[in-house]
């Protein structure tokens, strides 16, 4: 169970955020083991489910700048990385940043931007840093893109191509809330205005800390030959086209490591990779029939490969 | 050999090669003994069946089934209704070579493998010889071994193994032989045989044996090949008395020696010498003369007459290995009255310029014992050799005077000739010389190479043997590896008849069979200690922590599938209590087991303590779950 967690800080963060985000425990803990993780965050979800909530509620907990771009087909990339602008002044071009400077971004709807905005956000998160006009600029640390999709609406979208779906570690959908959870929602209304009110719990220095412990996380050449060979049982299925990449497999140890972390153990046990398999693999093998469920056809492979010991 | 290089093997490619060998192998077995034509046609075949493979060239159906019609038919061509176990084979043999050669699904390659177990127990009907026990296992292995690669290619239809795979296989493959062994063993010692062989139809194999005419040169032949004729149980007796006697011969015409069916006894015989009593293993020879030590007295054999002198023969050709006893004299005294005119007897064509030179051989001899001598001393001079032998058609004079060069029986045959030209009574007998000890059984092993003629003369009322090529001829010598093989496989293989096994089952305490205690108490030591070994690995494996918690739990009734993690399996369990022991000890040995460290004593200790509780607590469960019932 992805809940079960036993670490005390982390639990701590959760117990806190759970106070103004109800019913929303588990997507709360896979945006944290993708922030430990180093790794972004893509919520596919109907409207009107808390996305936003849950960026602005982490970034406040974790006490982290937050920016928000809201996708459209006519925006430009300098919407999002920012563009210099001349100083009248100074009679100097000046750099003015972007939304995508600060450390938790939410990209709502990135499937309505067009392909050419959409890769030069996807550059920025793989790169962590913005070129304009032959200047660099480092993107803050710790750096975190949580982007939304509407899986309905279709009309006038760029869906993001498998291949740059790859470049977010995790795809979760928060879901509706349980009736218990919704009815306190409505019973209290919207509890927006106590989320900016939320006091950090942890600062930046100890999230850098966090997941530079994570990496040093013990990982068995048991555990990373039993991940290689699910990531060759998928590129050899039939019933799939596009397998699992390198980084696919990267991906699930980085995020296995955050498991462990998380439960509270310096080693990683294969239950943690089978935990987060759900939500670290779908989003990025292509299957030849579509009728079928991505997460389910993984589930199906992974059941058949014997676990170690 | 692009295939070979990389890492996984082309599944068709290693069912080929395995599929080739064990034709070959089958085929090895039976080579010996069908025609050349079919050997040829066969070879053929193989190497079109490796064009087709590797080159991708596709043969019609059509052509296949024609091929095969043809090669059923054409071996029984020009066949006998005595000869039918040959023409059989060679079709067989030749139908698996065509169905070598067609498309290969794993249905045809069951039916090649079929067809070689045919062939393969067809080839019993011609050899007894240990190097089957060779073949057998290597055609076990190598079956088992593609039958693994077919279910593998059907399970799965993947095309490539990897070393993983192979290792794997390899490793059911022992285990699976290594069950055969006892198994064998206990149905070779205690299924029921017959006392009579099944197939006691006659065909005609290579004939190793002597007839009653001997052609100048036919020995030679002979002495090429070195197939096992005869084993004789007897003790070790010096190498200059090993000659066995076959046949006699006293009629010679120039080219070759016949025999007169109608020699009788003499009034007055007798014979003196060392006695002896062995027993001979006679290897199938399809002639009808039995070989026995020189001097044979008596035969303990039935259906057996005797001829002058001394030739025993049976009523039908000898097609079956046989078994008699017998006694002979060694180092004999073998005396006759008088003999037939018969062993004075010439060949009409003899020419003046031989009995020139035999006179003149014989010149200073003042009697027939000098003459003979005297004989032997000019025969010194003469090359022994088994190539370029005379064989026109004054041969004799051929080799007398040009060639002097031939093998034993050029040298019998002239001093033979000589002898009856001065007036001494002489014939030409036909058998093997000599031998090799086989210590470890007590036996004397002769190979056909060993075949030999010599003289028999009549000097003084005495007939004596004089051997004119003894000591030209180099013996060749069984290595300890032959000895060991050829004693263990005749004495308990072969020997093991109806008889034996009676024996063993009504006697088991003491050994049914004679043999050495310390060769079967190393075979056993062997044995025992392969099992031993075997036993201690699975046990060493069983006895892991790991093992022995997942065997308790499937003792409380939880079985933990392949695909669980332990934690997995753990938190399945609904009983609280039982379900927090597992977690401690899982706790513990994933600790070690994920973070790669070695289990030391503490560890093993530790996890013990926990296995014995868990065992404690599962078996108070189990006895309240009685009590509630």
């Amino acid at each position: 169970m992805i809940e079960n967690v036993k670490n005390q800080k982390i639990l701590n963060i959760i117990n806190h955020l759970k106070t103004c985000l109800q019913g929303k425990e588990k997507a709360i803990i896979l945006s944290l083991i993708a922030i430990f993780s180093k790794g972004h965050l893509l919520i596919e979800d109907l409207p009107g489910l808390g996305k936003t909530s849950l960026a602005i509620g982490l970034s406040k907990a974790l006490n982290l700048t937050f920016g928000r771009i809201q996708c459209t087909n006519d925006l430009l990339p300098s919407d999002i990385t920012g563009l210099n602008v001349f100083n009248k002044n100074t009679g100097e071009f000046e750099f003015k940043p972007g939304p995508i400077f600060n450390n938790i971004v939410l990209v709502d709807e990135i499937n309505r931007a067009t392909p050419k905005t959409q890769s030069s956000l996807l550059e920025a998160m793989a790169e962590e840093q913005v070129t304009i006009d032959g200047v660099t600029h480092k993107l803050p640390k710790p750096f975190f893109v949580i982007a939304t999709q509407n899986p309905i609406e279709f009309y006038g979208t760029f869906p993001l191509p498998e291949g740059q779906l790859d470049r977010f570690m995790l795809k979760i959908n928060i879901g509706y809330p349980t009736q218990k959870a919704e009815s306190e929602i409505l019973m209290r209304g919207s509890s927006r205005e106590d989320l900016y009110k939320l006091k950090p719990i942890m600062d930046k220095e100890e999230i850098l800390m966090i997941q530079s412990q994570i990496r040093n996380i013990y990982i068995s050449e048991k555990i990373i030959n039993w991940i290689i060979s699910f990531i060759d049982a998928t590129r050899k299925d039939p019933k799939i086209i596009l397998g699992l990449s390198t980084r696919a497999g990267l991906a699930i140890s980085y995020t296995a490591k955050t498991n462990a972390f998380f439960k509270g153990r310096d080693y990683v046990i294969p239950e943690d990779v089978k935990e987060i398999l759900p939500f670290v693999t779908p989003h990025r093998i292509i299957l030849k029939n579509d009728a079928l469920s991505k997460e389910e056809v993984i589930l199906s492979i992974i059941e058949k490969i014997p676990v170690p010991p | 050999m692009r295939w070979l290089s990389t890492d996984s093997l082309k599944v068709d490619h290693l069912l080929f090669f395995t599929s080739f060998l064990i034709l070959i192998i089958t085929f090895l077995g039976i080579v010996s003994n069908i025609s050349i034509i079919f050997m040829v046609i066969f070879l053929a075949l193989i190497f079109l069946a490796f064009l087709v493979h590797f080159r991708g060239m596709k043969l019609n159906k059509w052509i296949i089934n024609l091929l095969s019609i043809i090669f059923v038919i054409l071996p029984f061509v020009n066949f006998s209704l005595e000869d039918i176990v040959i023409p059989s084979v060679e079709a067989l043999a030749l139908i698996s070579a065509v169905r070598f050669l067609s498309q290969k699904t794993p249905r045809e390659y069951f039916q090649i493998y079929l067809l070689a177990l045919l062939l393969f127990s067809a080839s019993t009907l011609f050899s007894f010889s240990w190097t089957f026990l060779l073949r057998f296992f290597l055609v076990f292995a190598l079956s088992l071994f593609s039958v693994f690669l077919i279910t593998y290619l059907k399970d799965t239809s993947q095309q490539y193994v990897d070393k993983f795979f192979l290792k794997s296989v390899f490793k059911y493959m022992l285990l699976i032989i290594a069950f055969c062994i006892p198994m064998s063993v206990i149905f070779f010692l205690f299924l029921p045989r017959t006392p009579y062989p099944l197939f006691s139809f006659g065909f005609t194999g290579s004939k190793t044996g002597f007839s009653s005419l001997v052609n100048l040169g036919d020995v030679s032949s002979i002495q090429e090949d070195r197939s096992v004729v005869m084993r004789v149980y007897i003790e070790s007796i010096p190498q200059e008395a090993l000659y066995w006697r076959i046949i006699s011969f006293d009629n010679f015409n120039g080219k070759n020696w016949t025999r007169k069916e109608k020699i009788s006894f003499p009034e007055y015989l007798t014979i003196s010498g060392k006695r002896k009593t062995y027993s001979v293993l006679l290897e199938p020879s399809y002639e009808n003369y039995l070989p026995l030590l020189d001097f044979p007295s008596k035969i303990y054999l039935q259906n057996v007459t005797l001829e002058y002198p001394a030739v025993y023969k049976t009523a039908t050709p000898i097609s079956q290995p046989l078994k008699y006893m017998a006694d002979s004299y060694i180092e004999y005294e073998y005396y006759e009255s008088a003999v037939s005119e018969n062993y004075l007897q010439l060949p009409p064509n003899i020419s003046d310029k031989t009995k020139k030179l035999v006179a003149e051989v014989t010149s200073k001899a003042k009697d027939d014992e000098e003459i003979i001598n005297s004989i032997m001393e000019f025969l010194k001079n003469y090359e022994y050799s088994l190539k370029e032998l005379p064989r026109g058609n004054n041969p004799i004079e051929d080799f007398i005077f040009n060639t002097k060069r031939g093998n034993c029986e050029y040298f019998a045959s002239t001093m033979a000739l000589m002898l009856r030209i001065k007036g001494i009574p002489a014939r030409v007998v036909g058998g093997f010389k000599g031998g090799s000890y086989n210590p470890l059984g007590g036996y004397y092993v002769i190979r056909a190479s060993d075949a030999h003629l010599w003289v028999e003369a009549w000097l003084n009322g005495f007939w004596k043997r004089y051997d004119p090529s003894s000591g030209r001829i180099v013996r060749y010598k069984e290595s300890f590896v032959f000895n060991f093989l050829d004693y263990f496989w005749n004495k308990f293989i072969i020997a093991y008849d109806f008889k034996t096994q009676l024996h063993l089952i009504s006697n088991l305490k003491s050994p049914p069979i004679p043999f050495k205690r310390k060769i079967l108490f190393y075979v056993l030591l062997c044995f025992i200690g392969i099992i031993s070994t075997i036993t201690f690995v699975i046990y060493q494996k069983n006895r892991t922590p790991l093992k022995k918690f997942l065997k308790l739990m499937e003792k409380a009734g939880y079985k933990r599938q392949q695909n669980k993690g332990l934690m997995e399996f753990v938190s399945e369990i609904s009983d609280e209590n039982l379900k927090n022991l597992a977690m401690n000890f899982i706790e513990i040995y994933m600790k070690i087991y994920f973070k790669d460290k070695d289990f030391d004593k503490i560890h093993i200790e530790k996890l013990n303590f926990l296995l014995r509780e868990l065992n404690a607590h599962i078996k108070s469960r189990r006895s309240k779950n009685k009590g509630d019932n």
